[in-house]
């Protein structure tokens, strides 16, 4: 066994967590070699003086005003447009889906067609100048110009 | 540390929490309150903030509480939600690890004990100053060592018990508590010096 492997049977020795016949090795070992001796020493002063670490001190009452703010907090989240949470939940995924689809909805619409593509369709100049002139606020300057050369 | 008690008075609290029971989330508060600071306080290095910490740790047990199935200990649930916060904290504050280990030097123990010798018994000034060094070398450690020490050396949980907190296996405990240990003893290094 290699000194780093007893090491490590020795590191589970100080923590009791080792078996008989294991712990009988290690003891023997440990008569006859001064480094892990010192490393026995020395992990139980690390231990002795992570226990001896002072504890944080927390306020008088500090379950009682945790259990208070975590009831509170809990009621205003339930409180949100003073409904449940599924029926908060259901609201919120509706009003998303209808903005979505509004989107959708918008991007799809077909725009006016422009005078170009009145003209291509067969139409003559005069009606096609019309049909663009009866939605004046989708006028673009392509159908101004064209609407000035047909008349 | 968890024995079978207080297993199945957890259970017992966190049932009666689920049912609509404020009171018995106050004991379960009551119970973990001083191990939680604790381990905030040891993990984050900083004492100043482990109040408002370990109070957000409980704010969200009792949000996750309706959801906890009991597949792990509660132990284990809690602290993940612990280091989970503290990690946060850790990124969001970039704690610096402030500590040095010149603590140690006889210098700068003089010149401390000088600046306090009026106010403060010099057994207590040793004892504040080997705080200092234990809490800096702590800090200094991997994070996945000084998790596993803070586990094993301040809450005193078994390999078991440490197994199932962090999900490693007993085999993987045994040597992260090794190698935590051997770089906790150099950083600690002059502080052995000194003492031998």
């Amino acid at each position: 066994m290699s000194h780093k492997q007893m090491q490590l049977l020795i590191s589970s020795y100080i923590d009791g967590e080792i078996d008989a016949g294991r712990k009988k090795k290690v003891l023997e070992h440990l008569k006859t070699c001064q480094e892990c001796r010192q490393f026995v020493d020395e992990a139980g002063e690390i231990r002795k003086q992570i226990k001896a670490l002072d504890e944080i001190e927390l306020p008088h009452a500090f379950s009682e005003r945790i259990a208070h703010l975590a009831v509170k907090s809990e009621e205003e989240t339930k409180d949100w447009l003073g409904i449940e949470p599924l029926a908060r939940n259901t609201f919120i995924a509706i009003a998303t889906a209808v903005v979505i689809l509004f989107f959708v909805t918008d991007l799809k619409k077909e725009a006016s067609p422009s005078i170009m593509e009145i003209l291509n369709s067969g139409q003559n100049g005069d009606s096609a100048v019309t049909q663009v002139l009866l939605h004046p606020g989708e006028l673009s300057k392509n159908d101004l110009l064209l609407a000035v050369m047909t008349k | 540390m968890q024995t079978d008690k207080i297993v199945t008075d957890d259970y017992k609290l966190i049932r009666s929490i689920q049912a609509g029971d404020h009171q018995a989330f106050e004991l379960l508060v009551r119970r973990y309150q001083r191990q939680i600071a604790n381990l905030v306080y040891l993990t984050i290095g900083n004492s100043d903030d482990v109040e408002d910490i370990t109070q957000e740790v409980f704010i969200r047990v009792y949000r996750s509480l309706p959801k906890f199935k009991f597949d792990a200990s509660f132990f284990s649930w809690l602290y993940r939600i612990t280091m989970n916060l503290c990690i946060d904290e850790i990124r969001k504050k970039k704690i610096r690890r402030v500590f040095s280990l010149d603590y140690l030097t006889e210098d700068t123990l003089e010149k401390n004990r000088k600046d306090k010798e009026h106010s403060t018994a010099f057994d207590d000034l040793m004892k504040e100053e080997k705080q200092k060094v234990v809490q800096s070398a702590l800090q200094q450690l991997k994070p996945e060592h000084r998790e596993i020490l803070v586990l094993r050396e301040y809450q005193d949980l078994s390999y078991d018990e440490i197994a199932e907190t962090l999900g490693l296996r007993l085999e993987a405990v045994k040597s992260r508590i090794f190698r935590a240990r051997k770089e906790m003893k150099n950083l600690l290094n002059e502080y052995f010096k000194e003492r031998s």
